[in-house]
């Protein structure tokens, strides 16, 4: 299983810059990130950077703008192109082929998430050089690499279920956006009704009682459950029986 | 070694309410070329897919090289090569990077995979090409990779879908000729789907006919061509005139009457009285220059059994 786990990792990483027919186009969605969270916020941020929080948003944008394209691309578009039938009707089991794209695009989204915030680093230690080098908050840097490993997991998840439901990668990749989207209009919306409903002083007590520590744990757990939820969908849905009669 | 690589009884496939597959039984002997024809949505792929263990029988069985496709699938797929409907080629790797792929899929060691893949790619005069992107190639030569990979584990069965559809004179020659010689060389059961008679009849030792997912006929070509009964005479000459083929036509062991190509083209129910058939037409003052006679070809035969099904 092992074997056959890497042997699906070699071919996705040998098809992870050429997304579509297009290299220039992936390198493109590569450098997106790399340039706004890589160079331009923490330019701007300097060592807010560091100690405020900010440096989140790399663990939440990386892996939404990496991991889409990718994700839909290796499994809508092995449906696509008519080579998914030829996969399955060799010898490897359905969980290699499934557990093998999805090390591939976690790693590929948590990696990129990790290269960048050690890039900001040193971009604001250059910037901001005080006689020593300044880290992250712990507590910031712990939360950005639960959280962009527990959010590059439900895209990953998330893009599986879609894509196999998917006739082409264009359509998959509309419809997970709008479910990563959909829930934080969602949620606005939730946060500024609220008020009408419920008087503002019970949320800030209720609020009050956790730290940010708190929240975010409380927020990594739930991510947590929906990732473990969405991929025992994944390894249902993924089946051969299931997926060569779509 | 079981004498029989493929043994199918009464498999059947509904999907849904249709039924795509009805009562199948075939026996496909080992080392031989089989051919599988049928129309389009005859149960061709279907049947294919079951075999691979693809898609579950709503009844009946199948045994792949002995192994049983509801229960023992890994196995099959294991030790079978399949070029489905689809040839499967990854068209952003290049060719060596394909090949390289399935080796790795199929578990064969480092040093046999590179000297396996040299042998394929050089056989299919693909070598020198062999680090250009394969979407890049021409559609005959994807499907000379595609073969390349069905062959790379050395299976002893391989499932064709259609092998030459598309391809051009030459190219569908080489895949023919390579599939004569894993036959006979290397005794490999082929089991193919070809729309093509004449292919059919040249290198298939054995062909089942399927419609509406239903064995209508099976036997060697030379068999199934004999089951229609009916012979052909080709008269070659000048002065084919109405009045000559009305008095053919009223003849009661003929079938059929006319003319191909300054030629004419004889149905008979039975088997021909050549004499008979010349001075008929010289009484008619037609001047024969060749007469030449035949049984119908697969494909009258083929056309026949669909005919009759209907």
């Amino acid at each position: 299983m092992n074997a056959d786990i890497m042997t699906i990792m070699w071919k996705e990483s040998k098809g992870l810059f050429k997304q579509g027919k297009s290299r220039s186009k992936s390198i493109l969605v590569l450098l997106t990130p790399v340039l706004m969270f890589g160079i331009i916020l923490p330019i701007q941020f300097r060592e807010e950077w560091l100690d405020m929080g900010w440096s989140l948003a790399i663990a939440l944008f990386t892996p939404l703008i990496l991991i889409a394209p990718t994700i839909c691309e290796s499994f809508a578009g092995e449906r696509e192109r008519h080579t998914l039938e030829t996969l399955l009707a060799s010898r490897l089991p359905d969980r290699a082929i499934l557990f093998g794209k999805m090390i591939v695009s976690i790693a590929y989204g948590w990696g990129m998430t990790v290269f960048l915030l050690l890039m900001s680093l040193v971009i604001v230690n250059v910037l901001m050089w005080a006689g020593k080098f300044q880290f992250y908050q712990v507590n910031i840097f712990l939360a950005d690499i639960g959280l962009s490993l527990l959010f590059s997991g439900l895209m990953v998840t998330l893009g599986i279920l879609i894509s196999l439901r998917s006739a082409t990668v264009q359509s998959a990749q509309q419809v997970l956006m709008m479910a990563l989207v959909i829930p934080i209009f969602g949620l606005q919306a939730i946060v500024f009704l609220l008020p009408t409903f419920l008087p503002m002083e019970n949320i800030r007590e209720f609020l009050g009682r956790f730290d940010y520590d708190q929240i975010l744990l409380i927020f990594l757990g739930v991510l947590l459950l929906a990732d473990i939820g969405l991929l025992l969908a994944a390894m249902s849905r993924f089946k051969r029986s299931r997926l060569i009669l779509n | 070694m079981d004498p029989m690589a493929i043994n199918i009884h009464s498999l059947t496939r509904d999907f849904g309410g249709v039924r795509a597959l009805d009562s199948l039984s075939l026996e496909v002997p080992a080392g031989i070329i089989f051919g599988f024809l049928g129309p389009n949505g005859a149960g061709k792929t279907t049947t294919i897919r079951m075999l691979l263990g693809l898609l579950e029988p709503t009844a009946g069985r199948a045994e792949v090289l002995g192994y049983d496709t509801r229960t023992q699938a890994d196995q099959i797929r294991s030790q079978v090569g399949a070029l489905l409907e689809h040839n499967g080629i990854y068209e952003q790797m290049s060719a060596e990077d394909n090949l390289e792929f399935f080796g790795r899929v199929n578990l064969i060691a480092t040093s046999e995979r590179s000297r396996r893949i040299q042998e394929l790619l050089t056989g299919m005069g693909l070598w020198e090409r062999r680090k250009d992107l394969a979407g890049s190639w021409s559609r005959g030569m994807k499907q000379k990779l595609a073969l390349a990979r069905v062959l790379l584990h050395r299976p002893r069965l391989v499932l064709l879908d259609e092998p030459t559809a598309g391809l051009d004179v030459q190219a569908a020659v080489a895949v023919r000729e390579h599939l004569s010689t894993l036959a006979e060389r290397e005794g490999v059961t082929v089991f193919l789907t070809t729309h093509n008679m004449a292919e059919a009849e040249k290198i298939c030792a054995q062909i089942a006919v399927i419609r509406q997912g239903r064995l209508v006929a099976l036997g060697a070509p030379d068999e199934l061509r004999a089951k229609t009964g009916r012979s052909q005479v080709v008269v070659s000459g000048r002065g084919f005139t109405a009045q000559a083929l009305n008095l053919l036509r009223q003849s009661p062991e003929i079938e059929s009457v006319e003319t191909q190509n300054h030629q004419l083209v004889i149905q008979m129910h039975t088997d021909p009285d050549i004499p008979a058939l010349i001075g008929l037409l010289a009484g008619e003052r037609v001047q024969v220059t060749e007469v030449r006679q035949g049984k119908a070809s697969l494909e009258e035969t083929y056309l026949q059994l669909m005919e009759e099904e209907r």
